[in-house]
C-alpha cells in the first residue's frame, strides 16, 4: 500500500489537490482511500458531493460501539472517504483528536486492502497531534503544497523541519513540493529553487484556473466536472508521478532569513 | 490540585471539584487517608472529616471536544447533593492543555445559583508544584470572605497546614500560646469553617506554622497581605524549631502581643522542663562520637537547630559529611551556613568514611546504606517547641541506650 500525506499552509489548496489526485488514482483502477485530518471535515467534500456527515470523532463521542460502515463513506468512483473530525472552533484539542481518530481507524482495520492511502492534513504541523501521520508510520511519502507567497513557503519550510525530525528515526521521506499557483512573480522558478534548497524537487506546478472554482462550487473534483480539461490532465500527471516516485529525500530546511532572501531574489 | 484541595480540605461548607480525569483525585485522597492513619498512629483522635471532593471525570473524548459541559454536569450534581456554600474548582493538566474555559463556567454558576465559585489559574502539575494552587485559593478566600474589623487583644490565628490543628506543630504552638494567655481562634487556610472564616480578621496577630523552607516566601507574602489589608500583626521569619529558636519565638510573641511578663514566665518553665530532660539524657549522650550527614539544600534544611541539639546534649561532633547529592553552588551555600555555627571539619562521602566507622551515632538527612552505625533521620519538617526538642533529644538518648550493635534508621 502506498501511504501518502499532503501538508501545506491553511487555504493553499491541499484538499482540492488531494481530492483531485485521489480521483485521478481511482481512474487508474486503483483502490483509493482519502482521510481528512482537519476538524473542518471538508477534505472529502468534492469526492462525496457534500460535507461528510459522520466523522470518526463524532462516532467516538456518540457511540459505544463503532462499526467500519459508521466512519467509511463511499465517494466518487468508489473512493473510500474518511474524515477524522474534531471539536468546534475554540474548544478542546484538535491535535489530540487526530491522534485518537487515527488510532481508532487502525484498531478497526477498516483500511486494509487499498492500493493508495492519502492523508490530507490541516495546515502547519502546529502540535504533536498533526505530526502523527508522519510520526507513527501512517504515511511514508510526504508532499507539501505551496504557492510562491512568502508565508506559504514559510509554512512549507516548517513542515519540512517536522519531516526531517521524524525522518531521522523512521522511514518517512519528503516526496516533493506541489506548486499551487497564486500567480505571484516568477512563481514556478521560485518554487523550483525552494524545492532544491529543501533537497527535493517541484513535482508539479498547478496553474490557477477558474475551472477549479467552478468544480468546487458544484461539489465535484475537476476530473468529474471537466474531465477533458487541461487542469484535469495536470492532476492525472501528478497522480502518476506520486505513484511512481522513488526519489524521496530527507529535507534540509532553511532559516527564515534565508527564505526571505530567496523570495526577495525572485521579486516577491 | 492537591494543594487546592488542601487549602479548603476541612473548611466545612465547601465542596471541591477537580476538573480532571478521575485518577487525579487519587493524590488528594491519599493525603486524606495518610492524615487519618497518622492520627491513629500517634494515638490522636481526628477531629473532623474532610469536605467532599469530586472529579468531573474527564475522559478521552473530553480531551478532544472540550470538557466544560462535563464540568457543568458535575457542578449541578455537587450542588444538588451537597448544597455547598462555596465551590472550589481545581484544574488538571488536561484542562490546561485543551484550554477549557473554567473561569466562564464559574461565572455562569455564580449567576445561576448565587454561589461563590473559586477557581485557580494553575493547572495540575503543569505549574510544577503543590503550593501554587494552595496559595492561589488562600488569596481568593481572603478576597471573597474577609473584611476588616476590630481586633480582639491576645488572640491569634495560625497560618499554614503542618498536619492541621491535631498535628504536632499546631498543638505545640497552641500549648505555648495558651500558656501565655493567648487564645488561638483558628487555623487558616483549610481548618476554619466558612461560617467561622470572617472571624479570622478579629485576631490581633498571626502565627505562621512553617519554617525557612520552600514556603517561607509564600507565607511572607500572605502575612504581608493580611497585615496591610486587615491590620493583623506578625512575626516574620521566626519559627520555634530547636530550643534557641523556641526561646526567641516566645520572647518575640510576648513583645508582639504585649505580654512579655507572661512570655518570660513561660520561657522559664519551658527551660526548666528542657533542663530536667537534659539531666536524664546527658549521662548517656555526653561525649558520644556523632557525625552529621547533610544532603539537602539549605532552603530545605537549616543546620542551626540540630547543631544546637548536639551542643545541648554535649555530643562530640567529630565531623560533618556533605553528601554527594549537592551541586557545587548549593554545597558552598550549606558550608557557609555551617560555618556560622561551627568550625568542625566538613568532609565528602569518601573522606568521611573513616569517621562513620568510629561514630556512636549518625544524624542524617538521607539513609546511609550498608553502614553498621546507628542512624537517626532528620525530617523535612522537624518537630517544634520545647516538646519537639525534648522528643528529638529523647530519640537520640534511646538510640544510644540501645544495646543493638548498629545499622538501621530511626525516624523521629
Amino acid at each position: 500500500m502506498k501511504k501518502i500525506a499532503i501538508y501545506g499552509k491553511g487555504g493553499i489548496g491541499k484538499s482540492t489537490t488531494t481530492a483531485n489526485v485521489s480521483a485521478a488514482l481511482s481512474e487508474q483502477g486503483l483502490n483509493v482511500c482519502q482521510i481528512g485530518c482537519d476538524p473542518k471535515n471538508d477534505s472529502t467534500r468534492l469526492l462525496l458531493g457534500r460535507i461528510c456527515s459522520q466523522t470518526v470523532l463524532d462516532v467516538v463521542r456518540d457511540k459505544e460501539e463503532i462499526l467500519p460502515e459508521d466512519i467509511v463513506h463511499l465517494g466518487y468512483n468508489g473512493i473510500k472517504c474518511v474524515e477524522a473530525g474534531g471539536p468546534e472552533p475554540g474548544v478542546g484539542c484538535a491535535g489530540r483528536g487526530i491522534i485518537v481518530a487515527l488510532e481508532k481507524l487502525r484498531s478497526l482495520n477498516v483500511i486494509e486492502d487499498e492500493d493508495v492511502l492519502l492523508y490530507d492534513v490541516l495546515g502547519d504541523v502546529v502540535c504533536g497531534g498533526f505530526a502523527v501521520p508522519i510520526r507513527e508510520g501512517y504515511a511514508t511519502d510526504i508532499y507539501i503544497v505551496s504557492s510562491g507567497e512568502l508565508m506559504s513557503l514559510y509554512a512549507a519550510n516548517n513542515i519540512a523541519k517536522g519531516i526531517k525530525r521524524f525522518a531521522l528515526r523512521g522511514g518517512v521521506r519528503l516526496g516533493g513540493i506541489i506548486g499551487n499557483s497564486r500567480n505571484t512573480p516568477n512563481e514556478k522558478n521560485l518554487l523550483e529553487e525552494f524545492a532544491k534548497r529543501l533537497n527535493t524537487k517541484l513535482v508539479a506546478f498547478i496553474p490557477r484556473d477558474v475551472v477549479v472554482n467552478k468544480a468546487e462550487n458544484n461539489r465535484q473534483t475537476v476530473l468529474q466536472y471537466a474531465p477533458e480539461s487541461t487542469q484535469a490532465q495536470i492532476y492525472r500527471s501528478l497522480s502518476k508521478y506520486i505513484m511512481n516516485n522513488e526519489n524521496l529525500s530527507v529535507p534540509t530546511p532553511m532559516s527564515f532569513e534565508e527564505l526571505e532572501k530567496l523570495v526577495e531574489k525572485y521579486g516577491n | 490540585m492537591p494543594g487546592v484541595w488542601r487549602a479548603v480540605a476541612y473548611t466545612d461548607g465547601v465542596v471541591v471539584i477537580f476538573h480532571s480525569p478521575r485518577a487525579c483525585a487519587h493524590i488528594a485522597r491519599t493525603m486524606d487517608i495518610n492524615t487519618h492513619y497518622r492520627s491513629l498512629g500517634e494515638g490522636r483522635q481526628e477531629e473532623r472529616a474532610s469536605v467532599p471532593l469530586l472529579s468531573s471525570q474527564l475522559e478521552e473524548k473530553h480531551s478532544i471536544f472540550g470538557g466544560v459541559d462535563r464540568l457543568r454536569k458535575c457542578i449541578a450534581f455537587a450542588i444538588e447533593k451537597y448544597q455547598p456554600k462555596c465551590l472550589v474548582l481545581g484544574n488538571s493538566c488536561v484542562a490546561g492543555v485543551i484550554g477549557d474555559d473554567v473561569e466562564s463556567v464559574a461565572k455562569e454558576v455564580e449567576e445561576e445559583y448565587g454561589l461563590p465559585v473559586l477557581t485557580v489559574d494553575s493547572y495540575g502539575f503543569l505549574d510544577g508544584e503543590y503550593y501554587e494552587g494552595y496559595f492561589e485559593i488562600t488569596y481568593k478566600l481572603i478576597d471573597r470572605f474577609l473584611q476588616p474589623q476590630e481586633h480582639v487583644p491576645k488572640t491569634v490565628v495560625l497560618l499554614g497546614d503542618s498536619g492541621g490543628p491535631w498535628g504536632h506543630y499546631a498543638t505545640e504552638a497552641t500549648r505555648l500560646l495558651q500558656a501565655m494567655g493567648v487564645k488561638v481562634i483558628g487555623q487558616f487556610p483549610g481548618y476554619m469553617t466558612l461560617e467561622d472564616l470572617p472571624r479570622l480578621t478579629s485576631a490581633e496577630a498571626m502565627v505562621v506554622l512553617g519554617g525557612r523552607g520552600q514556603t517561607h516566601d509564600d507565607f511572607n507574602k500572605l502575612t504581608k497581605i493580611l497585615e496591610e489589608r486587615f491590620g493583623l500583626k506578625s512575626l516574620p521569619g521566626i519559627y520555634p524549631v530547636g530550643w534557641q529558636q523556641t526561646e526567641r519565638w516566645l520572647v518575640e510573641i510576648g513583645k508582639l502581643l504585649d505580654c512579655e511578663a507572661q512570655a518570660c514566665e513561660v520561657l522559664t518553665k519551658e527551660r526548666l522542663a528542657l533542663q530536667k530532660s537534659l539531666q536524664q539524657f546527658l549521662p548517656v549522650t555526653k561525649n558520644k562520637k556523632t557525625v552529621l550527614c547533610i544532603g539537602r539544600w539549605l532552603m530545605y534544611f537549616h543546620p542551626d537547630a540540630v547543631l544546637g541539639t548536639i551542643k545541648n546534649l554535649e555530643l562530640d561532633l567529630t565531623g560533618i559529611i556533605l553528601l554527594d547529592a549537592y551541586e557545587e553552588e548549593y554545597r558552598q551555600e550549606m558550608v557557609a551556613a555551617l560555618r556560622l555555627h561551627t568550625d568542625v571539619s566538613i568532609y565528602t562521602n569518601i573522606d568521611g568514611e573513616a569517621l562513620l566507622k568510629e561514630a556512636d551515632l549518625v544524624l542524617t538527612t538521607h539513609e546511609l546504606q550498608d553502614k553498621n552505625v546507628k542512624q537517626i533521620f532528620l525530617p523535612m519538617l522537624p518537630k517544634v517547641g520545647t516538646n519537639g526538642e525534648i522528643e528529638f533529644m529523647q530519640a537520640i538518648y534511646r538510640v544510644l541506650c540501645s544495646r543493638h550493635g548498629g545499622g538501621g534508621m530511626i525516624y523521629v
